[in-house]
């Protein structure tokens, strides 16, 4: 169970790694690291993830 | 509980921007720190399978489903995480084609897919904590896999973990 546990952390910290290297703009990150800070704050995950694309549906209109 | 499981699962399903790892924060914000349907061990658990097995990742819900409610939880949250994809991709492609080529629709997904990498983040710190209070290997040992995912299949990088895992175990009760 460790060792099953161990690897899935290092491969999500993998998928971590590659999928904030996909994001295509430096606001985008910025943007993940936000939402990394609601979600510390047990904010549902749902509303976390409408709300980061609304922001930036939001940001592009302006 | 099953009609419970079945829009949780819709709505993560809908929200899936970025592909089945970029929604496993939802999963585990549901199953985990939501409702505590699983503990962070059952869900690192479920996660590993899903890896392992051929299929989307996302096939967790039915992990998911079966530890809530059995067979017939499994089937319906399996069901319910691909019922929005898949009515969006087969039934109405006209209205995808207009979708995709919508700029509000491509900057929400960017967007959206964005927060999911940071919740990601922070379902990579549930993961790790317990991990880490079990044993003082989790930084070297996650530190290996993360390198060697770029190599190898997540498949054999789990049966090896599983392995050594097993043997670290064995070696420590036989102290």
């Amino acid at each position: 169970m460790l060792g099953l546990q161990v690897a899935v952390v290092g491969l999500l910290a993998s998928a971590l790694f590659r999928l904030s290297g996909d994001l295509p703009l430096g606001s985008l990150r910025l943007l993940a690291l936000v939402a990394f800070g609601v979600g510390l704050l047990s904010v549902n995950a749902a509303l976390v993830v409408i709300a980061a694309g609304l922001a930036w549906l939001v940001a592009g209109d302006r | 509980m099953i009609a419970e499981l079945a829009l949780r699962f819709l709505v993560i399903g809908a929200l899936a921007f970025g592909g089945g790892q970029a929604a496993l924060p939802l999963v585990e914000r549901l199953a985990v720190g939501d409702t505590g349907w699983l503990t962070s061990s059952q869900f690192a658990v479920g996660v590993g399978l899903a890896y392992a097995t051929p299929g989307p990742v996302l096939i967790l819900a039915a992990y998911v489903g079966y530890l809530v409610a059995g067979i017939a939880g499994a089937v319906v949250a399996t069901a319910a995480v691909f019922a929005v994809p898949i009515t969006l991709a087969a039934s109405a492609a006209a209205v995808v084609e207009r979708l995709e080529g919508s700029e509000r629709f491509r900057r929400f997904g960017a967007g959206a897919a964005a927060g999911a990498v940071g919740l990601l983040g922070v379902t990579l710190l549930v993961l790790a904590r317990p991990v880490g209070v079990v044993s003082p290997l989790l930084l070297v040992g996650s530190s290996v896999v993360f390198l060697a995912s770029r190599r190898f299949s997540p498949v054999v990088i789990l049966l090896v973990a599983v392995v050594a895992g097993g043997a670290v175990a064995g070696i420590t009760a036989a102290r």
